[in-house]
């Protein structure tokens, strides 16, 4: 079973790549406990913020924003005291580890673009949303409609591939398009015969300034949920994304582990829909992953260096998107793909 | 039964031949009638003719579109896509190729994106044509660019696809991020993202008109050579033939249908007018040949039940011209008794 596939001729560039990995290995460690540092913050954020609104740990609350208050004039900024600025950014930071963590099982499963199909059947949910909320008068949170048909969507595609022998990426294909005309459908004719006010164009390309409160305690619960997954489930998801046949010859139930893949992937699409916007998404889910497989010499690694990556990107391109008021999503998949370019040149 | 299947797509081919006539005179009419001379008188009289054949057909069905220039145009560039995107697209869907028409849809996206930014720097006007004239080059180059990634690179083929489509996009919304603030011209993103009739000008037409000619020549030239490299790109390699060529001549092709099917379709959803056609002519098709009749048989029904349609209740044309396509997938499905993906080759 060998994880990475290399050929000879690139096997001596591959080990000048490894020495140059360990001599950066103390970055590395940095990194990892800087990423780990971070996570803890964001949670730490959004914990209090919401037992603040609970009305308990008020005080612990406002010392958490005299702290980014101190930060702010140790660095002359103007942002750690802001909850507003805290709920983005903490929302960036849990975006920055989970989507790239689920993204590296998929890029080896060669679906790479599995998560651009979600990301836009999760369009069409939120459209639906627009036309159910704006049908009934109940205010739900769109993610939730985004949520309940990107999973549906995630079912259909797995059960398409299962039962039918056609070109994998010819049911992506369709779902993709197929999703995104009915959703583009769905909004024109709300657009016209509701009142609605949606930022249509803040879910297409990602914007910092729509992410809620609601939203970063949803992508705080991805988190756990993703990390818990992935931590309990390991050797299993390992096995099925190298080794599909003997996973099935060892009666691992594949096809379960396959749609529950599916499943997390849908749902980190959503989480990460109102950072990186319909279209960007997916390229926080495959580039990272794809970096990393050009450095990691093994699986573990390449999860390590993915998350890092990941995160280095959206925290990044979050601040330049903040500072220069650019789409949030764009700034994070261009910084990802200077990564990328980069790593590439540096390996050749 | 053959044979009623035969006459049934031989009148539906003439029925095609006979629109592309009469959209390739529209266009010709509208170009020849701003030359002036001999020419452009001639032009003048075939372009009133048509209107006033058009305010005929109105006036008998009782509608109040074909009279106007602003319709023909739309309407001629819909009918000659509905038959070039399938065509293209029919060999992209048997080479596993499906999404790379989406890519390449993201790059002309940047491409429109420079225009905008080249608008605010340069004196160029940037005129919608003029945007997608630019959006032509990029995507162009970009088709070239990810053939070579993907040749270069020793991921897995979507690696490079996904890379390639969200890097163009995200560089796109940032140069016109960037752009808004220097560039004078209010340019409606939404228009090239959902697709518009109204972006459609004589300039995109006559552009969609000539691409037309010259992919319809090009397949039909070099049918056979494609045909082998679709199916056995070994074997063609084997038998000499330049593959490499032939796949960037395909692959530029799609980069070019791309950008004309984008000013009625829209960036994201161009692409499903090259592949769900094309992959229900393949539940129906006997042979490779009947498949790419089929395809552009679908693919032109598509276009004209969508356009029809969208004016009607005035909606996004492209959202509705897929809808309809998957819909005709759909019953291409239930009709057919074969597994999906199935092909015989003939």
């Amino acid at each position: 079973m060998s994880l990475l596939p290399l050929t000879d001729s690139i096997e001596s560039t591959y080990r000048g790549t490894q020495q140059w990995l360990r001599s950066i290995r103390p970055t590395i460690v940095a990194g990892v406990g800087g990423t780990i540092l971070l996570v803890i913050c964001a949670m730490n954020f959004v914990l209090l913020y919401w037992l603040q609104s609970q009305g308990i740990a008020t005080e612990t609350y406002s010392q958490f924003l005299a702290t980014g208050a101190d930060i702010d004039h140790w660095l002359g900024t103007n942002m750690f005291q802001h909850p507003v600025f805290w709920h983005a950014f903490s929302s960036a930071i849990f975006a920055g580890c989970t989507i790239p963590l689920v993204g590296t099982f998929l890029v080896h499963r060669e679906q790479a673009l599995l998560g651009e199909t979600l990301a836009h059947t999760a369009f069409a949910g939120v459209a639906v949303g627009v036309i159910v909320v704006g049908m009934t008068g109940i205010s739900m949170p769109l993610e939730l409609f985004a949520l309940v048909i990107a999973i549906a969507g995630a079912i259909c595609i797995e059960w398409f591939r299962n039962s039918t022998q056609s070109y994998g990426d010819v049911p992506l294909a369709i779902g993709l398009v197929g999703s995104f005309a009915v959703g583009t459908l769905l909004i024109t004719y709300g657009q016209d015969r509701m009142p609605l006010s949606v930022d249509i164009e803040g879910y297409l390309f990602g914007s910092v300034s729509v992410v809620t409160a609601p939203g970063a305690r949803l992508l705080a619960l991805i988190t756990v949920l993703v990390f818990a997954t992935v931590a309990l489930l390991y050797k299993q998801l390992l096995y099925i994304t190298f080794d599909t046949s003997g996973a099935r010859a060892a009666r691992l139930p594949v096809s379960r582990y396959n749609t529950m893949l599916m499943i997390l992937a849908a749902i980190v699409v959503v989480g990460g829909l109102q950072l990186l916007g319909v279209i960007l998404v997916a390229g926080l889910l495959v580039i990272p992953a794809a970096t990393a497989t050009i450095l990691a010499s093994h699986f573990k690694q390449l999860l390590v260096y993915t998350v890092l990556l990941g995160q280095f990107s959206v925290v990044t391109g979050f601040l330049i998107a903040h500072q220069l008021s650019h789409p949030s999503g764009a700034t994070i998949v261009s910084v990802a793909i200077a990564l990328y370019i980069a790593t590439l040149t540096i390996s050749d | 039964m053959m044979s009623v299947r035969n006459v049934l797509q031989g009148i539906s081919l003439l029925g095609i031949a006979i629109l592309a006539a009469l959209s390739l005179l529209f266009i010709s009419a509208d170009w020849l009638r701003h030359l002036g001379g001999p020419l452009g008188s001639f032009g003048t009289d075939l372009f009133a003719a048509i209107l006033s054949g058009g305010e005929w057909v109105d006036d008998t069905v009782g509608t109040r579109v074909f009279q106007h220039a602003f319709t023909w145009r739309s309407v001629s560039t819909g009918i000659l896509i509905g038959i070039v995107g399938p065509l293209v697209g029919t060999f992209l869907v048997h080479r596993q190729m499906a999404l790379i028409g989406e890519t390449l849809a993201h790059t002309a996206f940047a491409g429109v994106a420079v225009g905008v930014l080249l608008a605010g720097l340069t004196p160029l006007s940037g005129s919608s044509d003029e945007l997608v004239f630019i959006a032509l080059i990029v995507s162009a180059v970009a088709a070239l660019g990810l053939q070579w990634l993907t040749a270069h690179t020793d991921s897995y083929g979507d690696v490079p696809i996904a890379i390639v489509l969200t890097g163009s996009f995200a560089v796109g919304t940032l140069l016109i991020s960037w752009g808004r603030d220097i560039s004078p011209i209010p340019i409606e993103i939404e228009d090239f993202l959902f697709g518009s009739l109204a972006i459609v000008t004589p300039e995109g037409t006559r552009l969609v008109a000539v691409l037309t000619v010259v992919v319809v020549g090009l397949v039909v030239v070099n049918y056979k050579q494609f045909l082998f490299i679709t199916f056995d790109e070994q074997a063609a390699q084997v038998a000499r033939l330049n593959v490499s060529g032939y796949n960037s001549l395909l692959i530029v092709m799609t980069a070019v249908v791309v950008v004309g099917a984008m000013q009625i379709l829209g960036v994201i959803l161009v692409a499903g007018l090259l592949v769900i056609p094309a992959a229900a002519a393949s539940q129906l098709g006997k042979s490779f040949r009947e498949t790419l009749v089929l395809s552009v048989i679908f693919g032109q029904l598509s276009v004209l039940l969508g356009l029809a349609f969208a004016v009607s209740v005035d909606l996004p044309p492209g959202g509705a011209i897929i809808v309809a396509a998957i819909i005709i997938y759909l019953i291409a499905i239930t009709v057919s008794d074969r597994a999906i993906g199935q092909i015989s080759v003939h």
